[in-house]
């Protein structure tokens, strides 16, 4: 328990708005912020490469590459990170719900087949021929797996109070509340 | 199938907030009434998650369901501390009084809550004492009565009906007559409603706020000083739309802060007494009231000392919420935990300034058999008066 925890001072009744929440969430946790921050340009530019794909031209392999391919790189490190910070977090796992947990699942299959997806262009994977048996037998699969998951994880996060509806929520509530929250009385003193 | 209306009442804002919730559980780290039962149904964050669970099965929400998580709701202070942490920065104080106000709505309302919410009906107080007594406590004390005055003292609830808070009363009397204030209390003070929206039953408190309204129009009054910041709170924030901005509303603490800067009161010298104080949560975390009892008590003594957890992120004495009538050992224990704070400080006075953190903090001490002398904040100021 930290119930000592110290805050910045706020002013009651709060107000909400997306400065705020951001600020929020980069004190709460910076792990929190990349974590989400990663999925969002991840999802985004995923969706770009598989709709807009035939439409981007030379762009296409700079952000299949780039955008998405060291973006991606980087958000399965956070997301190990992430993992463990759930694992040995009590007041985490308290507030975690099974499809929070269902979506990890999705992530990690997500992550393994966008490690296969990039292992043929990694001049060092013949060093490891052992790995790159293993990627090699996923790898003619890997690429519709990893579109198809996708959407189904965006169908089921939707569905489900999942990471889709919660990014949804949030900005839907902080639009809502930005307005509603102007007209609330305040102490005067 | 009542449990099919439970949470009804939500709005688009709470029903958003149950998806919206970023699930970090600071809330659950920092909440007293989690920290003591360490059972989940306490803490905020998973009280979130049920509720959620309960308005996506609706028709298939079980009875049993729902009364676990409405015990969890009234198992709290109302302290705000889980909304201070909140990186969304959501009113989770407003929510869960929502919620409550569902679970009496529905019927799922706790004993003690709905037996105070028909005494109220009743008698006006949380007490279920009559009404025609709630002056009483004036007996003896040179505590006016007047039909105009330019400031209302409102009393409240517990100072009215609860002896041991009878000093405290008297030390703001002597406080207001030494600072030449024109001020009375108000003949027709009935509660404040705070109670009522603590334990759900806000849609009986039109009633309780007409009746003081009236009665301090009576009085043409342009200041209303109160000593509990449960009244204080709901006055700056439901009362206020109803007075307008033609009556100020200032805590005691504040009067007396702006008492001793204006001079209007001439403290002697400085004691050298080691005092230390309790933040109210209603008071600090959610009034913003911070600042001005150090003021005083700089003021005051020499050896002011600072409890931990304390202004700000106050951590709440237990006494909040109505949270002793659900649990009134647990409540105990946590406020047991501020004595030793105190103890460990080698504060030999504590101080606080709501009649409510005063009764559970001084029963503790007593129970804890403390060496700390609890007290009303104004009992510390006024014997202290030139």
């Amino acid at each position: 328990m930290t119930g000592d925890k110290k805050v910045p001072k706020k002013k009651y009744p709060p107000e909400m708005n997306y400065s705020i929440v951001l600020k929020g969430m980069g004190r709460t946790s910076p792990i929190d912020v990349t974590f989400h921050l990663l999925m969002a340009i991840l999802l985004i530019t995923g969706l770009i490469i598989d709709l807009l794909g035939p439409w981007l031209g030379g762009w296409l392999s700079s952000i299949r590459s780039i955008a998405h391919g060291y973006v991606g790189a980087l958000f399965v490190l956070v997301f190990i990170v992430y993992l463990i910070k759930v694992a040995y977090s009590k007041k985490m796992r308290t507030v975690l719900t099974v499809t929070n947990y269902v979506d990890f699942l999705f992530y990690i299959i997500l992550t393994v087949t966008g490690i296969t997806m990039a292992s043929v262009n990694w001049p060092w994977i013949n060093l490891v021929p052992e790995l790159a048996d293993a990627l090699s037998s996923i790898a003619v699969y890997a690429p519709a797996v990893h579109v198809a998951l996708t959407y189904v994880w965006i169908v089921f996060s939707t569905v489900f109070p999942g990471g889709i509806l919660h990014g949804l929520a949030s900005v839907y509530l902080i639009s809502h509340l930005k307005k509603k929250y102007k007209n609330r009385r305040s102490r005067v003193r | 199938m009542k449990q099919k209306k439970f949470l009804d009442n939500f709005g688009r804002s709470e029903s958003l907030w149950m998806y919206a919730c970023s699930r970090c559980g600071e809330c659950v780290d920092v909440c007293p009434v989690y920290e003591e039962t360490a059972d989940k149904y306490t803490a905020p964050g998973f009280k979130i998650k049920k509720m959620r669970g309960l308005l996506r099965a609706r028709g298939s929400a079980r009875e049993e369901s729902v009364k676990k998580v409405v015990e969890g709701l009234y198992e709290c202070t109302l302290c705000g501390r889980c909304w201070s942490v909140c990186p969304n920065n959501y009113d989770l104080v407003a929510l869960w009084e929502k919620a409550r106000e569902s679970a009496v709505e529905t019927g799922f309302g706790l004993n003690p809550h709905t037996e105070m919410i028909e005494a109220l009906k009743a008698e006006n107080n949380i007490f279920k004492r009559p009404h025609t007594g709630r002056r009483d406590w004036t007996k003896g004390l040179r505590i006016p009565e007047k039909e105009k005055a330019d400031t209302v003292y409102f009393i409240g609830c517990l100072m009215s009906y609860r002896g041991q808070l009878k000093p405290a009363a008297k030390a703001m009397a002597t406080i207001l007559n030494a600072a030449g204030e024109n001020w009375t209390i108000l003949k027709g003070e009935v509660c404040c409603g705070a109670p009522l929206r603590f334990s759900g039953g806000t849609k009986h408190m039109e009633e309780l706020m007409d009746a003081n309204v009236k009665a301090i129009e009576s009085t043409g009054a342009r200041k209303i000083v109160f000593s509990c910041p449960g009244c204080y709170r709901v006055f700056w924030q439901e009362y206020s739309k109803l007075l307008g901005d033609r009556v100020r509303l200032v805590h005691a603490i504040e009067l007396i802060d702006s008492y001793v800067k204006s001079g209007k009161i001439k403290l002697k010298d400085k004691t050298e007494e080691r005092i230390t104080y309790h933040d109210p949560c209603e008071l600090s975390r959610l009034s913003g009231v911070i600042e001005e009892p150090r003021h005083v008590f700089a003021n005051l003594t020499t050896q002011f000392v600072e409890l931990p957890g304390n202004k700000f992120n106050v951590k709440c004495c237990g006494g909040g919420g109505l949270y002793k009538a659900i649990d009134l050992d647990k409540s105990r224990e946590i406020a047991k935990k501020r004595v030793t704070l105190a103890e460990e400080i080698g504060a030999t006075t504590l101080t606080t300034a709501c009649p409510s953190c005063y009764m559970t903090i001084s029963q503790a001490a007593r129970l804890k058999k403390s060496n700390v002398k609890v007290i009303d904040f104004a009992e510390a100021i006024a014997p202290q008066i030139e």
